[in-house]
């Protein structure tokens, strides 16, 4: 006696069992012998592949001419999960797809198990339709990258401030591959009571869109690097299709027209997402966007915050004419919800801005003028400073002056006491002159301006300090033109103005050998004097003071002798500047309007 | 008959230099060091001109000018001073003229014959 169960199935062959069995199951079968031959397949092996699995034939050989292997595709993308299901659905058994005459895909699970009969090996070919299976799959996937998708696209919503990348943001979005994949996006923004087009991205043409997404398929970028390359190239990034974008202006509320349902507007009104087709418009108005923008179909979200329409977005596949599903639909809902907040949030950022602006703006007037009226204060000081300096000098000079001419005017005395008397008073008139120059820096000069030529002032003034600075072993460095450079200035205050640089360079040198220059030229229309030395520079921090009265980092200086320079040269209606140019660590640059030189030199 | 030429400053010096040269114009010459003595001698000499220093101890030029207006307000005032600023003061537009010290007597000395002038023309 045999200690197995007996078989429950008496009088039936194991053919007919597993016949049965298998064509039940809708389970394709095929037995070979152990080499692979086939020996014989069920009915619905013979249904499903007519012709390919035919006993005699290797099985191996027809397996590949019926289908192909396939894959389950990244589940480890969706983690041991995804990993799980794929381990369940396969239950050791591989994958294989196979594509039918009309383009429908089937995917099979194929396993195969070994068996004995009369002590003669066989071997059993499964395969198992669980294409819906792979579908729920590919679905659950699909969802589940979706999610991510929009999780990236909230997040960078979240990290974007400026309205023009938050709307930028929001159309990339909507067409990239890693988004919603459609085509084109247009984003309208509500004015006054109008809709105006402000932004659209997409590939404007067939010939674009398949340049573009050849490449984009190469590179495969990010949405986050998508964005990063839009920002870094400036501008609209398919302009064909900003130029139409910006063609768009549509009226929110038409004159005395019902708003038509189903069409564009009644989706903006109604803050509601819908799909609108060329064929279901009848206003004018939304006929000839569709007319425009060239599409068939268009996804309408309006983008609203507590009831109030912030913007509307359109979205089309003009190209690949692939319908809106209403999923896509669902989808861009969603995230109209976020953007519209990010977009609201980017107006309040973008007045924010402006209005930081204003005050930094406001700040800095505030700033200057303080400075003006700290300048002009220091000044007014200055200036009566120089009223009582002038007023203890000019006396005694007065009555040693007055009293020289005075006597000579007598007649008296020697040729030589005469001689004598006359230097006396051409030095007081000097002194008087310095005082009223000087002192008076506070007022504009009389007004003796004569065409001069500044080549020949230069070097009147470079004589008077040729000795010194030959003496401090200090190199003269003098750079004036061929052609005579003439403008109109009171020769005396030009001159004041360049001893007192050339003074300054020569002490900053301070004996220890260097270099001085002193340039002239003509440059765009104005004439330029350099003063520059190579001693050791001013530093970065008092720079913008050094034309202020009092200033000076001179021991037993007054802080008087470049705020006169300046006044000199700004009443003579040129400027003065404080560059450097190696090896010159301080040049001091002086520009003055040239005459006329034709009528100089007639 | 000479015309009467107060000169008031409070440094000896310009009085002396001012005296000397307003003699040779051929004027009779009065002296002041202060505003105080300014406004007696106008009271006792009854001058016919003052070249009157606006910056001086005590009661200033300015205060005195306005004390010899009190006093006469048809006598002509030359203010001569060291300032150049002082044109801008509106008490001194009162007086008839401004001059500022210089070593060179020539304007002053214009001046008071200009004033001179103008009173003879319009007594």
């Amino acid at each position: 006696m045999e200690n197995r169960t007996p078989s429950p199935f008496r009088g039936i062959t194991h053919w007919e069992f597993i016949d049965n069995l298998s064509r039940t199951l809708g389970l394709s079968l095929a037995i070979t012998s152990s080499d692979g031959r086939i020996l014989w397949i069920n009915e619905p092996m013979q249904a499903e592949f007519p012709g390919l699995f035919i006993p005699g034939r290797s099985l191996a050989e027809a397996l590949n001419e019926a289908t192909s292997p396939d894959t389950f595709g990244f589940p480890y993308l969706l983690g041991p999960f995804g990993e799980e299901m794929a381990h369940q659905v396969l239950r050791g058994g591989t994958l294989r797809r196979r594509v039918s005459s009309t383009g429908a895909v089937k995917v099979f699970r194929y396993f195969h198990f070994s068996f004995a009969e009369d002590l003669n090996p066989y071997l059993a070919h499964c395969l198992l339709d669980i294409t819906p299976e792979k579908q729920l799959f590919e679905t659950y996937r699909n969802n589940l990258h979706q999610l991510s998708s929009m999780k990236e696209m909230i997040d960078l919503l979240y990290e974007s401030m400026g309205t023009q990348v938050v709307i930028n943001l929001i159309l990339v979005a909507v067409t990239a591959r890693e988004g919603f994949g459609f085509n084109r996006a247009f984003f309208l923004e509500v004015s006054g009571s109008r809709l105006r087009g402000r932004l659209g991205i997409g590939p404007a043409s067939a010939e674009e869109a398949h340049r573009i997404w050849s490449r984009l398929a190469q590179s495969n970028p990010s949405l986050r690097e998508t964005l990063h390359f839009l920002s870094k190239a400036g501008g609209p990034p398919d302009p064909a299709t900003q130029e139409v974008a910006l063609k768009v202006d549509l009226p929110l509320h038409a004159e005395g027209i019902a708003v038509q349902p189903g069409g564009i507007i009644h989706a903006c009104i109604n803050r509601k997402p819908a799909r609108v087709t060329r064929s279901s418009v009848s206003s004018s108005a939304e006929q000839g966007l569709f007319q425009l923008l060239g599409s068939e179909a268009l996804a309408v979200v309006p983008l609203s915050i507590r009831d109030r329409l912030a913007g509307v977005l359109l979205a089309d596949n003009h190209i690949t004419r692939k319908p809106i599903a209403e999923e896509d639909l669902n989808l861009l809902k969603t995230f109209s919800g976020y953007a519209a907040i990010a977009l609201e949030r980017s107006y309040l950022h973008d007045e924010l801005t402006r209005n930081l602006e204003k005050l930094r703006q406001a700040n800095r007037d505030l700033q200057a003028n303080h400075q003006k009226l700290m300048h002009a204060e220091k000044l007014s000081a200055l200036g009566e400073l120089a009223a009582y300096v002038s007023h203890e000098i000019r006396n005694p000079l007065v009555a040693i002056g007055g009293l020289a001419r005075s006597i000579l005017s007598e007649g008296a005395g020697s040729e030589e006491s005469k001689e004598v008397l006359n230097i006396i008073v051409s030095e007081v008139q000097r002194l008087e002159r310095f005082l009223k120059e000087t002192l008076d820096f506070v007022k504009p000069p009389a007004g003796a301006f004569k065409a001069t030529n500044l080549g020949e002032v230069i070097r009147e003034v470079i004589n008077t300090f040729r000795d010194e600075i030959h003496r401090a072993r200090i190199e003269l460095v003098l750079e004036l033109p061929d052609q005579p450079v003439v403008s109109s200035v009171d020769p005396d205050f030009l001159r004041g103005a360049l001893s007192n640089l050339i003074k300054n360079a020569q002490e900053a040198i301070d004996g220890s050998g260097g270099r001085i220059c002193v340039v002239l030229r003509e440059q765009a229309g104005l004439a330029e004097i350099e003063v520059g030395d190579t001693g050791p520079g001013i530093p970065e921090e008092i720079k913008g003071l050094i034309f202020e009265p009092f200033f000076t980092t001179k021991k037993d200086g007054t802080g008087i002798g470049l705020a006169i320079t300046k006044q000199n040269i700004c009443s003579l209606g040129g400027s003065i500047s404080l560059e450097s140019r190696p090896p010159y660590r301080t040049l001091f640059k002086i520009r003055l309007p040239i005459s006329n030189s034709q009528a100089v030199r007639s | 008959m000479k015309k009467k030429v107060l000169i008031a400053d409070d440094e000896v010096s310009i009085r002396r230099l001012y005296e000397r040269e307003l003699k040779k114009e051929g004027y009779e010459v009065l002296t002041a060091e202060n505003g105080q003595e300014a406004i007696q001698q106008v009271q006792n000499q009854k001058p016919d001109l003052v070249i009157l220093d606006i910056r001086m101890p005590g009661m200033d030029g300015i205060q005195t000018l306005s004390r010899i207006l009190e006093e006469n307000n048809e006598l002509p005032v030359i203010i001569s001073t060291a300032y150049s600023s002082y044109k801008e003061n509106f008490m001194s537009w009162a007086a008839d003229a401004y001059v500022v010290k210089s070593s060179d007597l020539s304007e002053l000395k214009s001046t008071v014959r200009a004033v001179f002038e103008q009173r003879n023309v319009l007594l």
